[in-house]
């Protein structure tokens, strides 16, 4: 009978606003959650009596996620290269401070020419071998700050390998539920939002590419193909190093057996954190530290001693000495590392007892290299010549990817122009980046997020019709009672 | 109808990102409007660093120049001090042998201001400055020139003079034939000179500028010192009071011709270490100009115009503010305040 018809349209009424009100609180609840979509129910009409909800769904766009996936990941390998360049930068500084090496060897020239000025002044003298110490210090000094952002960028690799394969595990058990819920039936919204949220993290480490199938499962491969996650998650494979070798590029990552990152990497990887960790590692350290240590090479050269006595001995490192002195290093080969062990001859430094004046005379490897023959306290041959050595032209190696031939200061600078340009480029790409990744997320939150005003009017809504079914159920009782009191 | 949406979290995050570009950007123009220059300078300006490191380093060094030019030209202007004193004392000289010459009684006066001068000419050659002798060449750490007085110079003066015999018995030619060759010898042959000198025959030289390397000395070996020292040493040592009249004459007469040559030297010597003093004066003047030209172009990369950034700052801030009181009104508009 129609009477008990209504009634039970009624009652579907009720149950059906219960279950919206609480979409709507946990939409509420949720809405500060960044990867939080918003949720909805769908209600049929069911012919003849009343309302049902058939399903939740779910706010989705996933063209604007994926696109928010790829802005973070190019962010991210921005923001890696960004770091190591400023850490790097500590080499230089701001260029009114004079602690570059083009400063310090300018000053160490400076220096000298102060001693041409004086070369009787035992002081002048050791001022100058002061500031050679300053100019060895300082690029010793570099050389260590790249050989920590090496270190500190392998840690980085290390620890975002460990995220993507921790990633990778939770990823699997979400995707499960989510698989498994779908085959149910069951409310897998939320499942969906977890894993949304697991391959933003991931994309941040790693860029990714997805591809659904039947029933919600995802697979996932990297962005330069090689498969991350197809049913069960790939192994990720690093073999850190504690104390990276100058010179020598680090370990690579490995997914799958494949090789993802170096030279040799057969499907490299195209953003990401890990991209510019790697990045950092083993293309700017290495750049940057085979400059300076082009510097060290070319600085032992200039300072080198030859044989004044006639008896052809060969060329002897002078006030520079390296590992392999007192042999001079090769013409126009790198030596890794030798920015980290170019030091000042102790027979001159005189804070080691050393006799400061053999730099005016020469003769730092005994009589047979001595310039000044006995000519007097104020020979300045030698000091020109040095002077000289400073400002020649000199071949340098083209790992150092800087100009082939040129004058040594001239080639600090342009090492230290070649980090500064890297780094503006690499910030400008960094704001680019970011930027796209703040709009893309933007709007992807706009479309998909909870907007705590329509959720409070949306309750509104479902409260007055509550309290219109409740008054209905009501009615429909009165009705029922006069009814029955009648039949009585 | 359509609707473009908004989420609750789209909203607080625009407003705190834009709060956070916006502090940031107004700590950066605070910075640039303080100190003039591009907060960061080397991300501001790249690869332009290796330029404003290098006229930085050009800068520096031509400072050093001026710096070390000017110990030059110390070392220049007090040799032209000495060698003026010099030359004045061998005018002097000229002067009291004149009235030597017309009086020979007087002989006793010439012999005193001779000792007299011999002494200070040998002192101004051992001047020093700084630690180091200004007439020793590139020899800095060697007093130049031994007192006349008990060196083996004198020795053999006395030895080469009594050769010739007893002093009154000497004519004018054969004084005349001493004194310019076995006398003169003793002090203008290189070996015998060494016995007073103990300078080198090389003169300091400076690189002033670049690529610019002058003298920037003269030395004790120079040929006027010798013949000064030399017409010193005649009227000193020779016994004037016991010579004939003749060869009285030719002492002094070949003394007042040394003195004079020498007086004409010194002149010479003076001209050339007043060419390179005009040298470093030039080099000075033309830093002083390259100096100003670097620090405008320095200042052209790395500057930033000042009101600019204070304008930026003053901006900012206006914005700030207002993106203060938008965050503030976003928060006040909630419908619950309203059922």
């Amino acid at each position: 009978m129609s009477l008990s018809a209504s009634l039970s349209t009624a009652n579907s009424s009720l149950f059906v606003t219960g279950e919206r009100t609480s979409i709507v609180s946990r939409n509420i609840a949720n809405a500060d959650r960044p990867f939080y979509s918003k949720k909805s129910v769908s209600v049929v009409t069911v012919p003849g009596s009343g309302v049902k909800s058939s399903q939740v769904i779910r706010a989705e766009q996933p063209v604007l996620f994926r696109k928010v996936l790829t802005s973070s990941s190019a962010a991210a390998t921005q923001g890696a290269r960004l770091d190591a360049l400023n850490f790097l930068n500590g080499t230089i500084n701001d260029v009114e401070l004079g602690g570059s090496p083009s400063a310090l060897m300018n000053s160490f020239a400076n220096a000298l020419q102060t001693l041409s000025a004086q070369p009787h002044s035992k002081l002048a003298a050791e001022a100058a071998v002061r500031s050679a110490r300053d100019l060895a210090d300082g690029l010793n000094g570099a050389s260590s700050i790249i050989q920590q952002v090496r270190n500190e960028s392998e840690t980085g690799i290390q620890a975002s390998v460990n995220r993507v394969n921790s990633l990778l595990a939770d990823f699997k058990t979400v995707n499960d539920t989510i698989v498994k819920g779908t085959i149910m039936g069951s409310d897998v919204t939320d499942y969906l939002d977890q894993r949304d949220e697991i391959l933003a993290n991931l994309s941040n480490e790693i860029g990714v590419r997805t591809v659904m199938r039947d029933n919600n499962d995802m697979a996932i491969y990297t962005d330069g193909g090689v498969t991350l996650f197809d049913r069960s998650p790939r192994s990720v494979e690093f073999q850190r190093t504690l104390n990276l070798t100058p010179g020598v590029p680090g370990n690579a990552v490995v997914i799958d057996g494949v090789q993802v990152t170096g030279a040799n990497a057969t499907m490299p990887l195209q953003s990401g954190r890990l991209v510019g960790l790697v990045e950092a590692r083993d293309d700017i350290s290495l750049t940057y530290q085979a400059q300076l240590d082009e510097m060290a090479r070319v600085l032992i050269t200039a300072f080198a001693e030859s044989d004044q006595s006639g008896g052809g001995g060969p060329d002897r490192t002078g006030l520079f000495t390296w590992p392999g002195s007192p042999a001079v290093p090769p013409a126009g080969t790198l030596i890794s590392g030798l920015a980290g062990t170019i030091k000042v001859n102790s027979t001159v430094d005189p804070d080691l007892g050393g006799d400061a004046v053999l730099l005016r005379d020469g003769g730092i490897n005994g009589a047979a290299y001595t310039y000044n023959g006995g000519v007097g306290a104020s020979f300045t041959d030698r000091i020109d010549e040095l002077i000289d050595n400073m400002n020649a032209t000199y071949a340098f190696d083209p790992a150092a990817k800087l100009a082939a031939g040129a004058s040594i200061t001239g080639f600090a600078g342009s090492s230290a122009a070649w980090l500064q340009e890297a780094r503006k480029v690499a910030d400008d790409a960094y704001s680019y980046q970011s930027t796209l990744l703040q709009r893309s997320y933007e709007s992807f939150s706009n479309l998909t997020g909870v907007n705590l005003e329509e959720e409070l009017a949306l309750m509104l809504d479902l409260e007055r019709s509550f309290q219109t079914s409740s008054k209905l159920v009501g009615v429909i009782d009165t009705m029922f009672t006069s009814l029955l009191q009648a039949i009585r | 109808m359509k609707t473009t949406p908004v989420s609750t979290m789209g909203l607080i995050n625009a407003t705190r990102e834009s709060r956070m570009n916006l502090q940031f950007k107004i700590a950066e123009a605070q910075k640039e409007a303080n100190s003039g220059r591009y907060a960061d300078v080397g991300l501001s300006i790249g690869y332009l660093t290796e330029r404003t490191l290098s006229l930085r380093n050009e800068m520096d060094r031509l400072k050093t120049f001026k710096d070390t030019n000017s110990v030059a030209a110390s070392r220049l202007e007090l040799s032209q001090v000495q060698l003026n004193a010099m030359a004045d004392a061998a005018g002097g000289f000229v002067q009291t042998l004149q009235a030597a010459r017309a009086s020979p009684s007087s002989s006793g006066v010439a012999v005193t201001d001779a000792k007299a001068r011999l002494t200070s000419l040998t002192g101004a050659l051992n001047t020093a400055v700084n630690g180091a002798y200004i007439f020793s060449g590139v020899n800095t750490d060697v007093k130049p020139m031994n007192d006349y007085a008990g060196s083996q110079t004198q020795t053999d003066v006395a030895a080469t003079f009594a050769a010739l015999g007893p002093p009154g018995d000497i004519s004018a030619a054969d004084m005349k034939a001493f004194l310019d060759g076995p006398f003169k010898a003793l002090f203008l042959d290189d070996p015998n000179w060494a016995n007073l000198s103990s300078a080198s025959d090389g003169n300091i030289t400076n690189r002033i500028t670049n690529n610019e390397r002058i003298a920037t000395s003269t030395n004790a070996n120079e040929e006027p010192f010798r013949l000064l020292a030399a017409a010193y040493a005649m009227i000193v040592d020779l016994p004037l009071d016991q010579l004939g009249e003749g060869a009285y004459l030719a002492v002094i007469d070949t003394a007042m011709g040394m003195a004079g040559q020498a007086e004409g030297g010194l002149t010479g010597i003076r001209a050339s270490l007043g060419t390179s003093q005009e040298r470093i004066k030039s080099a000075n003047d033309r830093m002083d100009v390259q100096l100003g030209l670097l620090n405008e172009h320095i200042v052209a990369i790395e500057g930033v115009d000042p009101y600019e950034a204070q304008v930026k700052v003053n901006a900012l801030l206006t914005q700030l503010e207002t993106a203060y009181a938008l965050t503030a009104r976003l928060q006040n508009l909630s419908l619950l305040k309203y059922i």
